[in-house]
């Protein structure tokens, strides 16, 4: 049994400490406004569909590098039908809307049948006709886009767009609250501080598990230090939400997929399948791994994530637009990058891509936040982007 | 045994790097591509934005940084092709060289 070296963990974990530099510098500009509890709730609320597209682009990414440059779009389309399929403003006699007012559940269900179809369809065609997955991806990119418009323009030619859907989806999706109080939330900070025992419980945990079996741990003062400030985390976000309205429910829907891949991608054998395949594709194959139904299930994964993004999204901006999900699938990609999923497949984490979707978030938020012109955030989009490039490239010319 | 296990070792990993860097060659052009068309829509952003009377961005400042990300784009679209042509090259060496031992 070794322990790991102060470096090497902080090494592992620079992404955290980058988010917890920007985060303050953006509370330092702002003045103590950046941490507030609305500011909390729009972070977690604007940002859920980073998250979840983020994990089913992880499992692609985990298989080999592989990315899925449709999801956007497929935003887009998959929102015009389900505004199609659930809208409730039928228009005037003179004007009429083409929608089929088929209630919440029957149009969740018929969302997510067609999201399982088109999963099935782009999982087939790259792991069992072997089309490349961007030149796979990059076709529905630009079909679902023209389809998804096409659909707006002709259920409602005046304004191009959908909207009146039903209130019970938006609770769902992105209005509800769990438990609603008058004033302090209780029952959401009671929520917090056992989410913060548990997360502590099952680092120590880990940690004894691995010191019984000879693996490398980390010394003991850093898992207090990594368990008090992830207690101390966890609490201060739950207090946050508590003071403003309680725990929305877009965080429920992000905790609840972060939980479940997780689980998937630790502790199952399908999970590690996933890594090995993006490791060593003719290895896996020879041990008897099913490499092509592993890339079937990495595409239908993401076309289901897409389509629970999608009705969140929705949710958000209470309309389907044909604008819906402009640069998404680059937001994703964004996430599970910064958060150290390797673009050539076989290494990267769930809790990375949450850290680097988390920052992005926090990048987005904090510039709006200190009033920055529109066209400025653009600069320092590019110019970030530009460094992960360049950073990219000279640790590759490094490495050969 | 325990030379030959270590044999199987270093072969399997050896094997595995191999395969990372072939993947790597394969995702790498099209996520650079991606951050270029990226670049490019930032770009077009900034040049749609000229007539917004909102802004407080100079023409001067404008410009400069459409013609920087527009640059950067090009540069990373014709770096992303290179990089492509050399794994398709480098793939025909690969099958022409498991098809002479064959």
């Amino acid at each position: 049994m070794e322990s790991k070296s102060v470096l090497a963990v902080l090494k592992k974990n620079v992404m955290l400490i980058v988010l917890v530099l920007v985060y303050v510098l953006f509370v330092i500009l702002t003045k103590g406004g950046f941490f507030s509890a609305n500011t909390f709730t729009d972070l977690v609320k604007n940002n859920a569909y980073v998250f979840i597209l983020g994990a089913g682009m992880l499992m692609c990414m985990l298989t080999g590098g592989n990315i899925d440059l449709s999801c956007g779009a497929t935003v887009c389309l998959f929102g015009a039908l389900g505004a199609f399929f659930m809208s409730t403003n039928m228009g005037t006699e003179k004007n009429p809307i083409h929608v089929l007012n088929l209630g919440t559940p029957l149009s969740i269900l018929m969302m997510l049948g067609i999201g399982v179809l088109y999963g099935s369809l782009l999982g087939y065609l790259i792991a069992y006709v072997r089309i490349p997955p961007w030149i796979a991806t990059l076709t529905f990119f630009l079909a679902f886009r023209g389809l998804g418009t096409a659909l707006l323009n002709w259920a409602d030619p005046v304004n191009k767009s959908l909207a009146y859907l039903p209130e019970s989806f938006l609770q769902i999706f992105y209005k509800g609250v769990l438990f609603p109080t008058e004033g302090f939330n209780w029952p959401c900070f009671v929520i917090g501080l056992l989410a913060a025992g548990a997360v502590v419980f099952l680092l120590f945990y880990n940690r004894n598990k691995r010191k019984e079996k000879g693996y490398s741990i980390d010394p003991l003062y850093m898992t207090c230090l990594k368990g008090g400030i992830s207690a101390a985390g966890i609490i201060l976000l739950m207090t946050q939400l508590a003071m403003d309205k309680g725990l929305p429910v877009p965080l429920l829907w992000v905790v609840g997929i972060i939980l479940i891949y997780s689980f998937i991608t630790s502790k199952t054998t399908i999970g590690r399948h996933f890594y090995v395949v993006g490791s060593n594709m003719e290895a896996a194959r020879l041990s008897g791994v099913n490499t092509r139904r592993i890339m079937f299930l990495a595409y239908l994964n993401m076309a289901v994530l897409t389509t629970l993004a999608t009705m969140i999204n929705m949710a958000r901006f209470q309309t389907a637009m044909p604008n819906a999900g402009l640069n998404y699938e680059m937001d994703a990609i964004a996430a599970c990058v910064v958060g150290g999923v390797s673009a050539s497949g076989g290494a990267g984490t769930i809790i990375g891509m949450v850290i680097g979707a988390t920052l992005i978030g926090v990048i987005n938020l904090g510039m709006i936040a200190i009033n920055l012109d529109q066209h400025f955030q653009y600069i320092v989009k590019g110019f970030v982007l530009l460094a992960a490039v360049a950073f990219d490239i000279l640790s590759q010319k490094k490495n050969k | 045994m325990h030379r030959a296990l270590v044999t199987i070792r270093r072969e399997g990993l050896s094997c595995k790097k191999g395969e990372a860097a072939l993947n790597w060659q394969k995702a790498h052009p099209a996520i650079l591509a991606a951050a270029a068309a990226y670049l490019l829509y930032l770009a077009y952003g900034l040049f749609d934005g000229a007539d917004d009377p909102n802004t407080s961005m100079a023409p001067a400042v404008r410009i400069l940084f459409i013609v920087l990300f527009a640059l950067a784009a090009v540069g990373l679209l014709v770096y992303a092709f290179l990089e492509w042509r050399r794994g398709q090259s480098s793939d025909e060496e690969d099958s022409d060289s498991k098809d002479s031992l064959k």
